[in-house]
């Protein structure tokens, strides 16, 4: 026993191995072991030495291990210096004569055997058969795998694994008549067919199966059919849709925006007749996504996105375009709702002034500024003869603006002279081209309609006016009635339109150019200036509006870069000639088109314009937003709606407030599709802080920051309990100055963020709950939110029916019987897969159990 | 009629409620349970702090060798008899519920190396190093027959014994290993490769013909009984004590390592553990799987005995008294409920497998009580207030230390393994498995 103790510092076996000890087998080991020892280092030498000629020898073993066997390692292996050939044995035969049966047997061995492989050494051979041995035990244990794998996923293993199961079977299998009824009746049965009788084990007679086969298969039949029609639909439909999801064409796209949009126009207006209030909810919505927008200002340009898109719109015309895309949706988002102006019209007159001044003032406020659709009306109402006064100083000017306009994109820009001169060339060369971008030229005349009409104080302002305003603004509804069929049919005018300019485009002269000012610019002048001329000569094209003139002037100012470039070159001659074919021109159109046609021409506004109108008018009208969408419908119903309301009340007002209602819906056109005058960063910083003027945030700050304070503040503690110290009860009001004396003060408290201005610092923080938090989510759960729906949903009997809390309890393991061996699972699992289930039947005889439980309630009886 | 006045009490006020009184309570919505979630979270506490209360797992030890044990043997069909051998050569056949010996035996001069049962109950086997083979006949009682039934003379020392699982077969290790039908006297099929001495050896429950191995040299190996050749051989960088196979999958083992873990391998492939199981701090000496195949008990050089979810790697339980030494042998019953140790101070212990959990049959409102609160403790053990608790053990200070010095190794070898690598050539020092980091390599 001490010996054992000893010997248990060593682990067990080799206790064992140091107890036998007995050296029957090895008795040399022992003795030798010291001295094995102390030679090691020079039998390696040794070793080293002799292995130095690259011959393998035999190497000192030293053997650490009891045992009979030799290590298979230590044996030398003899190197073969000369092997003896066939050849060299036999050479001499060939000299002799004799032997002539030798030779003849050698010769047919030469000639026909087959040289047998040498057998495989030892150590290869075995090592062949383990592994061949292993792989098919590998593949003989795979067949476990889905019972493991069922078994581990299993929800609860019962052991022992055979469980006993009682199921019933048929009954009538072991009844025997016994009685005379039942004999009479098992003989009435026995005349039964066979065919139908229910045979034993079976629950349905043969006929009834072959039967239900036959039903079956016709019911498969169908079903099958039924299933292919069902399949063949769904592909049809599902290709249809896949194709129409990839349609590129423009002119589908817009169509379809535009039944949206019709759509939505035509929910809102049901939706006005049957319920207002869900209207008003609509648009509060709409309105309410807009100001979120507007705060955000995500649209602004300084992202990540526009920065990069900065680098690399040299060299990419999308990503410019894109810019461009945003920087009006910022804008559309970011404008301020303009005010309806109430019904009187004074006010709108005396509005003109207003705005004019505003952008004097805020020349650089985009929020300011006059909307390019108002700019044109005032364009618009200029006359050509005051027009023809301006000269050279104006383009200059002119040009100063347009560079102040394209600040912001000139990093955008690769060379715009270029492109434009490649754009022009296209327009000039390829009639053909023109014919293909019928859709973008029918898109822009669309714009072009937005763009002529006149924002909504200048529509007041004319409405008052005379006769011939009121002419245009009933052209203007009328346009805006037909606007889409009219479009549309008169693209292949505007074709022919577009290549008469194209001629008339080459014989411009000086003259035309004083005529070709950019909207903005003139208005501009105009108020800088604030010149009598000038301002009469607005008063002068209101009172002589003619459409002709005003042909003129939008044509005129299309050309006016083109112009630009050949004004040195082009003779005066060939300018007048090219005044006279427009002239010509603009008389043969009808009364009805020349609104229109005005604003196709119009179309022509500064190349720069247009040339990125032709990119990006149908991108950003595709990624108009539903806000913006809807918006419109919106607007446009609820200007219906107070227009229908109006009728009734002021029927003088009516045609106004019509005009109105569309006037506004246009300029929401317009401003999504028009603004798209880029201004320096510098304009819009400015313009942010002017944005947010109104709001006391400062003075919103301190009250919060005092609010936070005296929520999270002591407070006063009533520690007055009534009958304390005086009498209580019905009737008996406690004295003031005894709940005074109880009340306990709160006492001021030192918070963190007392000496800073500027910052909260919640004092709530509890950290008492930090140790019941989770650092991280645990294993079975990805996310958070699933598991506190798994967390929310209680297992407990409180809160579930009891099955189902029966069911959430269910451990993973259970042993049945307590005392019970549980034996290794055996190849009966492989049949069952998982668990398996010792089928215990148990027969049910008719007259058994009967005899039983009678028996037992005889039992029970004594 | 005078009108006469009575003091009369309402009887709710001085009856007390009976069974008869309490009313079924109907069955809220949700809703009406704002704080479910957070009652739900403090039962989890509760049941958490109840599971460590009632953490008795020690239940009694069993006196009588006079050297330490070494060997345990479980009874076939019985069981409450345990057979024990000693390092003196003693065979003891224990009645456990009684916590009595019913026999005993000097079997073998020297250790007892092994010791194996026939599937009846009727005879057992055992192995020592007198270089002989015993078979001694036992009663349903326990008794042990006075002189061994049969003896078989070997010409090795067999350092260990197993019996097949359904058939009159044997097998012993010593320089090879020995297949041996029970009624011949030469071994029917041995197994050798190189010149290995094997040390264990076990069947497998589930493909009873497989066979595994640990031999000396640091190697587990496979053998196929019915075939002539071994199957294969892997070699970890420290030897392997003993293995254990699941008896739910029947590829599956876990190997006892001096290293202080445990290996799980799957037998189809041995080019890497498929999980190992640290936590011991020193050898681990046996390793067995409950009948269940769910988890795993072992026992080593640090005097502790850890129980191990199969799947997880590092152990759910811990047991050690402050007497009891290094554990040499460790069992889990065969109905799964107990666990039975042989250490090297002359003791066997018996420990109920789960701690907490009560003995005895339970009423159905006790065992859905029971099965609630583990459901509980399933779905919140992760929030780190149960889970504290859940996990919280004492263990005696060596093992405490050795565990931080371990952790501390461990951290120390990463850090530097990190640190080469950041300044070496990238690629050049790959990240390798922890569990690929203890294999030597897989021998065909």
């Amino acid at each position: 026993m001490v010996g054992a103790i000893l010997l248990s510092e060593l682990p067990l076996c080799e206790r064992g191995l140091a107890a036998e000890a007995d050296d029957e087998e090895i008795p040399s080991d022992d003795e030798d072991v010291a001295q094995d020892v102390e030679d090691r280092p020079h039998a390696r030498l040794l070793d080293a030495i002799s292995s130095m000629d690259g011959n393998k020898r035999l190497k000192h073993t030293l053997r650490t291990i009891h045992g009979q066997n030799v290590s298979e390692f230590g044996f030398k292996t003899q190197k073969v210096d000369a092997q003896t050939l066939m050849s060299e044995m036999m050479g001499s035969l060939h000299k002799s004569s004799s032997h002539s049966e030798l030779k003849k047997q050698l010769k047919s061995v030469y000639t026909t055997t087959e040289v047998v492989d040498t057998p495989a050494p030892k150590h290869i051979k075995e090592k062949i058969q383990r592994s061949v041995g292993y792989e098919k035990t590998v593949k003989e244990l795979s067949k476990w795998d889905p019972v493991v794998t069922a078994n581990r996923k299993a929800e609860q293993m019962k052991f022992p694994l055979e469980q006993p199961t009682q199921k019933l079977i048929n009954t009538h299998i072991t009844f025997r008549p016994i009685t005379a009824l039942e004999k009479e009746i098992q003989a009435e049965l026995a005349k039964i067919k066979p065919e139908n009788r229910i045979p034993k084990g079976k629950l349905f007679t043969p006929a009834e199966e072959e039967e239900m086969k036959a039903m079956s298969l016709e019911e498969a039949r169908e079903r099958r059919a039924e299933l292919m029609k069902m399949r063949a639909i769904m592909y049809t439909k599902a290709s249809k849709l896949r194709w129409q999801n990839k349609i590129k064409s423009k002119r589908y796209r817009r169509g379809k925006k535009k039944e949206k949009l019709k759509q939505m126009e035509k929910e809102l207006e049901e939706l006005a007749v049957t319920d207002p209030e869900a209207l008003m909810d609509r648009m509060n919505e709409v309105e309410r996504k807009r100001l979120e927008e507007r705060g955000r200002l995500r649209h602004m340009g300084g992202g990540k996105f526009a920065r990069q898109a900065k680098v690399f719109s040299k060299y990419d015309n999308e990503k410019r375009q894109q810019i461009q895309d945003m920087l009006s949706k910022h804008k559309e988002l970011v404008k301020k709702h303009r005010q309806l102006p109430s019904s009187s019209e004074s006010e709108d007159e005396a509005e003109i002034p207003n705005v004019t001044a505003a952008t004097t003032v805020h020349s650089k406020n985009v929020w300011m500024q006059p909307t390019v659709s108002s700019l044109a009306s005032l364009s618009v109402s200029q006359n050509t003869s005051a027009v023809e006064v301006r000269d050279d100083e104006d383009e200059e000017e002119e040009d100063e603006e347009e560079a102040k306009e394209r600040k912001f994109l000139a990093s955008f820009d690769v060379d715009e002279t270029d492109d434009e001169d490649d754009d022009e060339d296209d327009d000039e060369d390829d009639g053909e081209d023109v014919e293909g971008d019928d859709v973008e030229k029918s898109e822009r005349s669309e714009e072009i309609a937005a763009v002529s009409a006149p924002p909504l104080q200048q529509v007041e302002a004319q409405s008052v006016q005379e006769d011939e305003t009121q002419k245009t603004v009933e052209i203007e509804s009328k346009k805006s009635g037909k606007k889409g069929r009219k479009q549309r049919g008169s693209t292949h005018e505007e074709e022919k339109r577009v290549a008469e300019e194209n001629e008339s485009k080459k014989m411009e002269t000086n003259s035309q150019k004083a005529g070709k000012k950019s909207k903005k610019q003139r208005v501009s002048t105009v108020v800088d200036s604030t010149a009598p001329p000038e301002d009469e000569e607005v008063e002068t094209s209101q009172s002589q509006e003619n459409d002709a003139d005003e042909f003129e002037e939008v044509q005129t100012k299309k050309k006016k870069k083109k112009s630009k470039k050949q004004k040195d070159t082009t003779a005066q001659e060939t300018a007048q000639s090219g005044q006279e074919k427009h002239e010509i021109t603009a008389p043969v159109i009808s009364d009805q088109e020349k609104p229109e046609l005005g604003t196709t021409k119009e179309a022509a506004k500064p190349k720069k314009n247009r040339k990125r109108g032709k990119k990006s008018k149908n991108s950003s009208s595709a990624t108009e937003t539903a806000i913006s969408t809807e918006e419109k419908a919106l607007m446009a119903v609820v200007k219906g709606l107070q227009t229908t309301t109006n009728e009734n009340e002021n029927p003088n007002t009516n045609t106004s407030k019509a005009k109105k209602g569309k006037t506004n819906k246009k300029t929401t056109d317009t401003n999504t599709k028009t603004d798209k005058i880029p201004e320096t960063p510098a304009d819009t910083l400015m313009t942010i802080a002017e944005a947010f003027d109104d709001d006391d945030v400062v003075a919103e700050f301190v009250e919060e920051k005092r609010r936070v304070e005296e929520e999270e503040g002591e407070k006063d503690k009533d520690l007055f309990v009534p009958g304390w110290g005086s009498w209580a009860g019905a009737g008996i009001v406690p004295s003031n100055k005894l709940r005074k004396r109880f009340i306990k003060k709160a006492q001021p408290q030192a918070r963190t963020d007392n000496k800073i201005g500027h910052v909260i610092i919640s004092e709530k923080k509890n950290t008492a709950v930090e140790k019941h938090m989770l650092d991280k989510i645990p294993y079975p759960y990805k996310t958070l939110d699933q598991m506190q729906t798994t967390l929310s949903k209680p297992i407990g009997r409180d809160f579930t029916s009891e099955t189902q809390f029966r069911k959430n309890i269910k451990p993973k393991t259970v042993v049945n019987r307590i005392g019970q061996v549980i034996q290794p699972i055996d190849d009966r699992a492989l049949l069952h897969g998982g668990q398996k289930r010792k089928a215990v039947d148990i027969e049910l005889n008719t007259k058994k159990p009967t005899e039983t439980s009678a028996k037992r309630k005889k039992k029970g009886k004594h | 009629m005078p009108k006469i006045k009575v003091l009369c009490r309402n009887p709710d006020d001085y009856l007390r409620e009976t069974k008869n009184d309490i009313h079924k309570v109907p069955r809220s919505s949700s809703a009406q349970h704002p704080f479910k979630e957070q009652r739900e979270y403090v039962r989890t506490l509760n049941a958490v702090k109840l599971e460590r209360t009632f953490a008795k797992p020690f239940l009694g030890a069993l006196d009588g060798h006079r050297d330490g044990v070494n060997v345990l043997c479980k009874h076939p069909t019985s069981l409450a008899l345990l057979l024990s051998g000693a390092c003196d050569g003693e065979i003891i056949c224990w009645n456990l519920p009684r916590q009595t010996s019913t026999a005993k035996v000097q079997a073998h001069e020297g250790f007892v190396h092994g010791m194996a049962a026939h599937k009846s109950g009727q005879y057992f086997f055992s192995c020592g190093n007198d270089k002989t083979i015993k078979q001694w006949s036992i009663d349903a009682q326990g008794i042990i027959g006075g002189e061994p039934v049969n003896t078989l003379l070997g010409k090795c020392i067999y350092t260990s014994l197993d019996h097949h699982w359904k058939d009159d077969i044997f097998v012993t290790s010593g320089s090879r290993v020995d297949v041996w039908d029970e009624r011949r006297s030469e071994p029917l099929r041995s197994f050798s490769w190189g010149v290995e001495s094997v040390h264990h050896v076990k069947f497998n429950p589930v493909e009873t013909y497989l066979l595994g191995a640990a031999a000396h040299d640091r190697s587990i190996l496979l053998y196929d009984m019915r075939g002539s050749a071994p199957l294969r051989k892997v070699i970890l960088k420290l030897r392997t004590n003993a293995i254990s196979w699941n008896p739910m999958e029947a590829f599956t083992f876990t190997s006892a390592n001096e290293d202080g873990n445990l290996y799980t391998f799957d037998m189809r492939n041995l080019s890497m553990p498929l999980n190992m199981h640290i936590d011991h701090t020193a050898a681990v000496m046996d390793v067995d799987y409950s009948p269940t195949g769910r988890e795993f008990v072992s026992g080593g050089f640090d005097k502790m005995i850890r129980i191990f979810p199969v799947d997880k790697g590092h152990s759910r339980e811990v047991y050690h008294t402050k007497r009891m030494q290094r554990v040499g042998s460790v069992r889990w019953s065969r109905d799964s409920k107990y666990i039975i140790s042989a250490s090297d101070e002359m003791n066997i212990r018996m420990w109920k497998a789960v701690a907490w959990e009560k003995l005895g049959k339970l009423a159905p409102r006790e065992k859905a009580a029971m099965n609630y609160s583990e459901a509980l403790k399933k779905r919140y053990g992760a929030f780190p207030a149960i889970r504290r608790i859940q996990r919280h053990r004492h263990v005696p200070k060596h093992v405490f230390n050795a565990l931080k010095q371990q952790h501390e190794t461990q951290e120390a070898s990463k850090r530097r393994e990190e640190r080469k690598r950041a300044h070496s050539r990238q690629g050049s020092v790959p990240y390798v498995s922890v569990k690929k980091k203890q294999m030597v390599g897989e021998v065909e």
